[in-house]
């Protein structure tokens, strides 16, 4: 059956070094995804949760971060054995993120629309450029039709002027939009999300993680979504890790780790969670 | 009958607007644009809006570190922009205090605990220093924090801690009147409920009012009595928080409703219903 999962993280252990030593940090945890599942991975500051999702990428450095043991299969393959190429190769085309903070993601100086337009033909050893023997001009329209085509499903008004802007132009619920179909573009096979919107206004927010996920559903791409907000994890997730203190304490189908919590933590963070009623 | 202590009347502030020296003309924002309420003496006031909306300038306007543009704030009766004496200012100072939404930013990382709730205390003179230091202790326990950890810095604690010290700090000289600029909304739900459920305490006790700044409405509905809504410097909406979740009146507010992310189904079919029963009518 494991060979099913799109992605499987297998009794994963990660230490940071310090002077003293190793602090023990990921322990022992187990999280797998299908393809097109929808999976949300809440828990407290310093859960962990950050740490487990970017280690899919290895994009914590090591050192300071070292991987004592465990795999994390994509697709049957362990990322932990692959060479920097081969990572960089599933990076942003069969792998993408989207993080908190939306001015990271943007470079300053270049258009939408060029900063799209560039992903879609360079990023990825299968880059599209690479794999298919078309001309670039023809590359070009498809990158131009596939931004119009993500901008318009995020609800982004008037998509084709927006590729001529500049980041520096745009709202924080603008960008974090844009940020999405970016990361989108290649339609990758796995998304991973790390509370993305978190600083923005509520009713945007609420809106964003609405557009997310019916995207996400039709181009049948999976997502790992990290937030900190019990209602929102129930809202997008079919299904729910909890994390604490770098361990997974509870999972389950969503409906199950909300409405009928197996352990104390859980039904911890669901009692003190300010009801409206 | 009300008891009325704070009260805004068509009060607005503008940022910008004037000429520069080359003439160019600096972008008006109109940051709290006539906004009227009053504020009850002992309740929990909310102040909901997006970011941007002009919340935190209230706050200013009220501690008196903004120069109002137009409009009147009373405290206690009194129009504040007739305080400029200065030891008139300084009484006035004691009055209104504030816990600020980052309690990382907000402490000083060079002095220990001890010194940052005493440096209220020193400077509105009050007390001797054993007694200055008597009350520091009283206050940490108020706060329910150890009182070993007076002589620690605040990078030795966690979030929730140090937004205890901030209250610690707020509250130290007895004003009526606090100003909780989200104070929660960088800390966890396990610590957030910790934190409010002190704070309900500590205004039940001492009968403060709040000046509570927050995104959060399902805190709201928890921890406050009256709110208003603002957007883009206009009051929206405003109300008692139950009359407010029952029956929503502005468009924005719905809105605002609708996107709570709540996690039981009772919960989620009370704002369904709302927004139906609404979006009928
Ligand atoms: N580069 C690093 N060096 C040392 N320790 C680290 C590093 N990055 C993370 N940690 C530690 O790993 C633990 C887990 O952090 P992580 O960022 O995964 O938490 P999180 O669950 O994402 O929290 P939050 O909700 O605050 O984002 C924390 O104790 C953190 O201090
Ligand atoms: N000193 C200032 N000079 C110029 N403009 C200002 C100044 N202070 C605030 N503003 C502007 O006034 C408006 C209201 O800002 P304010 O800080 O009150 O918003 P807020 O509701 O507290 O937002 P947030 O939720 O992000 O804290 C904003 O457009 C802001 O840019
Ligand atoms: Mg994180
Ligand atoms: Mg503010």
């Amino acid at each position: 059956m494991d060979a099913k999962h799109l992605l499987e993280i297998k009794n994963l252990h990660i230490g940071f070094k310090n002077d003293e030593g190793v602090t023990p940090t990921i322990k022992d945890v187990n999280i797998h995804i299908d393809e097109g599942e929808i999976v949300t991975i809440v828990g407290e500051s310093g859960s962990g949760k950050s740490v487990t999702v970017r280690s899919i990428l290895k994009l914590i450095p090591s050192p300071p971060a070292i991987y004592t043991q465990g795999e994390i299969l994509f697709k049957g393959q362990n990322i932990l054995d692959m060479q920097e190429n081969e990572i960089r190769a599933l990076r942003g085309s069969e792998i993408s993120m989207v993080f908190q903070d939306p001015m990271i993601a943007l470079n300053p100086v270049f258009t939408i629309g060029q900063q799209m337009e560039n992903i879609y033909l360079y990023q990825g050893a299968s880059s599209t450029h690479a794999r298919l023997s078309k001309k670039k001009s023809i590359l070009k329209q498809e990158a131009r039709d596939r931004s119009i085509y993500l901008l318009e499903k995020m609800s982004l008004p008037n998509p084709e002027n927006l590729l001529k802007m500049y980041p520096f132009e745009l709202s924080g619920g603008m960008k974090q939009r844009v940020i999405i179909a970016m990361a989108l573009i290649k339609t990758p096979k796995l998304l991973l999300a790390d509370e993305p919107g978190t600083s923005l206004d509520v009713t945007v927010q609420a809106s964003i993680n609405k557009e997310l996920k019916r995207l996400v559903e039709e181009e049948h791409i999976a997502m790992f979504f990290i937030t900190h907000n019990l209602g929102v994890a129930k809202q997008l997730g079919k299904r729910t890790y909890v994390m604490k203190l770098g361990e997974v304490v509870e999972e389950g189908l969503s409906e199950d780790v909300f409405l009928n919590p197996k352990t104390d933590y859980t039904k911890h963070l669901l009692d003190v969670l300010p009801k409206i009623i | 009958m009300s008891d009325t202590i704070v009260e805004f009347s068509h009060v607005c502030k503008y940022f910008g607007g004037e000429s520069s020296l080359f003439g160019h003309q600096k972008k008006l924002v109109k940051a709290v644009d006539d906004v009227s309420f009053s504020i009850e003496r002992g309740k929990t006031f909310a102040v909901i809006g997006e970011s941007g909306s002009g919340k935190t300038t209230m706050a200013r306007l009220l501690m008196k570190f903004e120069t109002i543009t137009d409009g009147v704030i009373t405290v206690d009766g009194t129009d504040i922009t007739t305080i400029t004496e200065k030891q008139a200012l300084k009484e006035f100072r004691k009055k209104v205090q504030i816990v600020h939404q980052d309690p990382t930013s907000s402490l000083n990382p060079r002095k220990t605990l001890k010194e940052i709730i005493e440096e209220p205390l020193i400077v509105h003179g009050v007390g001797t220093k054993t007694e200055r230091l008597q009350r520091v202790k009283d206050l940490m326990d108020v706060v329910q924090l150890p009182q070993s950890f007076l002589e620690r810095y605040p990078h030795m604690l966690s979030g929730g801690q140090k937004q205890r010290i901030g209250v610690a700090r707020a509250i130290a000289l007895n004003s009526p009147i606090i100003i909780l600029d989200e104070p929660t909304s960088a800390l966890d739900v396990s610590v957030q409920s910790r934190v409010i459920e002190l704070l309900q305490n500590i205004k039940n006790e001492y009968k403060i009012t709040y000046f509570f700044i927050t995104h959060d409405l399902a805190l709201v509905k928890n921890f406050a009595d009256d709110v208003i809504i603002m957007q883009q410097g206009k009051l929206v909406e405003q109300g008692k928080v139950q009359q407010i979740f029952d029956h929503p009146d502005k468009m924005y507010t719905k809105k605002l409703l609708k996107a709570i992310a709540v996690v039981n189904p009772e919960e989620q079919a009370y704002l369904d219903r709302i927004i139906i029963e609404e979006d009928a009518s």
